[in-house]
């Protein structure tokens, strides 16, 4: 079987995809305006408390928490709250207006 | 390489070429929106150069396929991604469906399935889990699902297209491959005619100069044939002479044979019976001897007796002296007598006569002794006489004892000699026997020769003819075939 005997270029691949694709996520969706409000999504096992304190000890004010307890949506108060956020273990700082896509849930955009 | 090969090789080239050429695109893009262009540069760089490095590598053409779909794709996603929040960002998700489409001409499921299956992850990471993650309960699922589905219905039929695809193919390379069969076939059938005619044309030429050396050679041979059996002829005829003599020459041999070995027959039967007697001779020569010595031994023992008899003699004489002494002494007894009856007178005269009697008897006693002594004395010569004449025969008898032994050794020889010459000659018998039963079958060889020579003879006039016919069927072969090729 082919896709056995070449498991490697396979594996590497699907870590090219995957790692790909975090680093689009990354870049582009990055807040385009993020005095207008930022999704800080944390590693999956961060709890909501924790999510609640790195986002405001990043500088800036919580909003909400998103779906899940280690998506959070705040108001930044000042525009290095990105590298902040980051640096407080933020896996990825996306723009709320522009995750919904091609989906135009953009109603709740609107409402921070 | 089949023609699937070529067409995946295309295709993949082609998408390489492609994967490249978003970099730039993707890059303006990025600079248009205001979005980080070295980012977008380096992943989407990252993206085409996997396809690229694993073709270098000569990987199989479905790995190849597989990273170039994990490359498009992820470029595409780039592409949404950058235009998120753009108006035509809806516009941007038909590239996934176009990306599909061209990934479709590897024509092998295994590529399209990963790409629908990219999309989907690309897809619902960037319209469902993220927009859920920020908005819970602000997703419609329902879309997302519409939107799988349409991939879904894209990705089955470019799969039974691929197959199908895939399945022209190679009927297409098997029609290929059998017309090429067919066409090598046919050029071998021409090739194979042509060395066949070739063949052909070469044959009737060889065939042709055979026949003119086979009709030299025959008419060649048919004369030797027919001088050889000419003389075939002449030498039955000399066969059968020289049987013919041979067969008087046997006969007389035989004859003489015969004679010969009647004769050696006789020779061997009286060398038998010279042998026989020279035994009896040998035999009575041993008996001779044998007497020979009894006589010796009687001749010894009557020596003895003879020596006894001289001893008997002796004592006789001794008998002879004392009887001589008593006589003389019986005579002057007589005498002293004759004196005293003298003497007494007349009364004395009678036995005076009876004293001259005694004395006559003393006297003839001395007288009768005397004579015995003579006898006694003749008889010891002539006993002396004897014992010498025994030791005499007895001398003569040993030296015919040694005769006869030298005899009956020379008559042993002899009897060897006459046995050797009785076996010579009744081997000399088989052997003439031999000679004349060879001589018979030399008769019988001879006859046959002859009646040989005389078949020998007819077949040599029968070859003779016959190789007359083979050349006149030779000729007239010949002009057929001249005629036949005029």
């Amino acid at each position: 079987m082919s896709l056995r005997r070449h498991w490697i270029d396979i594996a590497a691949l699907a870590i090219l995809s995957v790692v790909a694709l975090g680093v689009t996520a990354r870049f582009a969706l990055a807040p385009r305006s993020p005095e207008l409000g930022v999704a800080v999504i944390f590693a999956p096992w961060t709890t909501p408390e924790q999510t609640l304190a790195r986002t405001v000890e990043a500088g800036a004010r919580f909003v909400r928490f998103g779906g899940p307890g280690f998506v959070a949506v705040a108001i930044p108060d000042g525009p290095d709250y990105v590298a902040h956020a980051r640096a407080a273990g933020a896996w990825l700082i996306v723009d709320p207006k522009i995750v919904t896509a091609c989906l135009s849930v953009v109603g709740a955009v609107s409402k921070p | 390489m089949t023609n699937i090969d070529m067409f995946q090789a295309i295709v993949a080239k082609a998408l390489i070429a492609l994967a490249a050429v978003h970099v730039p695109i993707l890059m303006a893009v990025a600079w248009a929106l205001d979005q980080d262009v070295g980012s977008t540069m380096l992943t989407a760089g990252a993206l085409a150069a996997a396809p690229f490095l694993l073709w270098r590598l000569q990987r199989p053409i479905f790995v190849i396929g597989l990273a170039l779909a994990v490359a498009l794709v992820g470029q595409t996603s780039i592409l949404v991604y950058l235009m998120s929040g753009h108006p035509w960002q809806v516009e941007m998700h038909f590239y996934y469906f176009a990306i599909l489409a061209m990934l479709s001409g590897f024509c092998d499921w295994r590529v399209l399935l990963a790409a629908a299956g990219l999309i989907a992850v690309h897809h619902l990471s960037l319209n469902f889990l993220l927009p859920s993650a920020v908005y819970p309960g602000g997703t419609d699922l329902l879309r997302v699902i519409v939107h799988a589905l349409i991939v879904v219905i894209e990705t089955t039929m470019l799969v039974g297209i691929g197959y199908a695809i895939r399945v022209a193919f190679a009927e297409a390379e098997f029609a290929r491959l059998e017309a090429e069969r067919n066409a090598q076939a046919i050029k071998r059938a021409g090739v194979e005619q042509e060395k066949e005619l070739a063949a052909t044309t070469e044959r009737a030429e060889r065939m042709n100069d055979l026949l003119e050396r086979f009709q030299r050679e025959m008419m060649d041979s048919t004369g030797i044939l027919h001088h050889a059996a000419e003389e075939l002829s002449a030498d039955a005829e000399n066969l059968s002479r020289a049987a013919t003599k041979a067969h008087a020459q046997s006969a007389k041999a035989a004859g003489a044979s015969e004679s010969t070995a009647l004769k050696i027959r006789s020779a061997a039967h009286a060398g038998e019976e010279l042998a026989h007697t020279i035994t009896e001779v040998g035999s009575n020569a041993a008996k001779s001897s044998h007497l020979a010595n009894d006589a010796v031994g009687e001749a010894a023992r009557t020596n003895e007796a003879i020596g006894e008899l001289a001893v008997a003699a002796q004592e006789i004489d001794n008998v002879t002296d004392l009887i001589t002494a008593i006589a003389s002494q019986t005579n002057l007894l007589a005498l002293n007598a004759t004196i005293e009856a003298a003497r007494a007178g007349e009364m004395g005269r009678g036995f005076a006569i009876v004293a001259q009697e005694v004395k006559a008897l003393a006297g003839q006693t001395a007288t009768a002794t005397q004579d015995i002594g003579r006898r006694v004395a003749a008889m010891r010569q002539a006993t002396g006489r004897s014992v010498e004449a025994i030791a005499a025969i007895s001398g003569t008898i040993k030296e015919l004892d040694v005769f006869s032994a030298r005899i009956a050794a020379a008559v042993e020889q002899q009897a060897v000699a006459a046995r050797e010459i009785a076996a010579n000659a009744n081997a000399a018998s088989s052997n003439v026997v031999d000679v004349g039963t060879a001589i018979v079958e030399i008769e019988t060889v001879a006859d046959e020769a002859s009646r040989a020579a005389g078949s020998l003879g007819s077949a040599a006039t029968n070859v003779a003819d016959q190789s007359k016919r083979i050349r006149d069927r030779v000729a007239a072969f010949k002009q057929n075939l001249q005629a036949i090729q005029a």
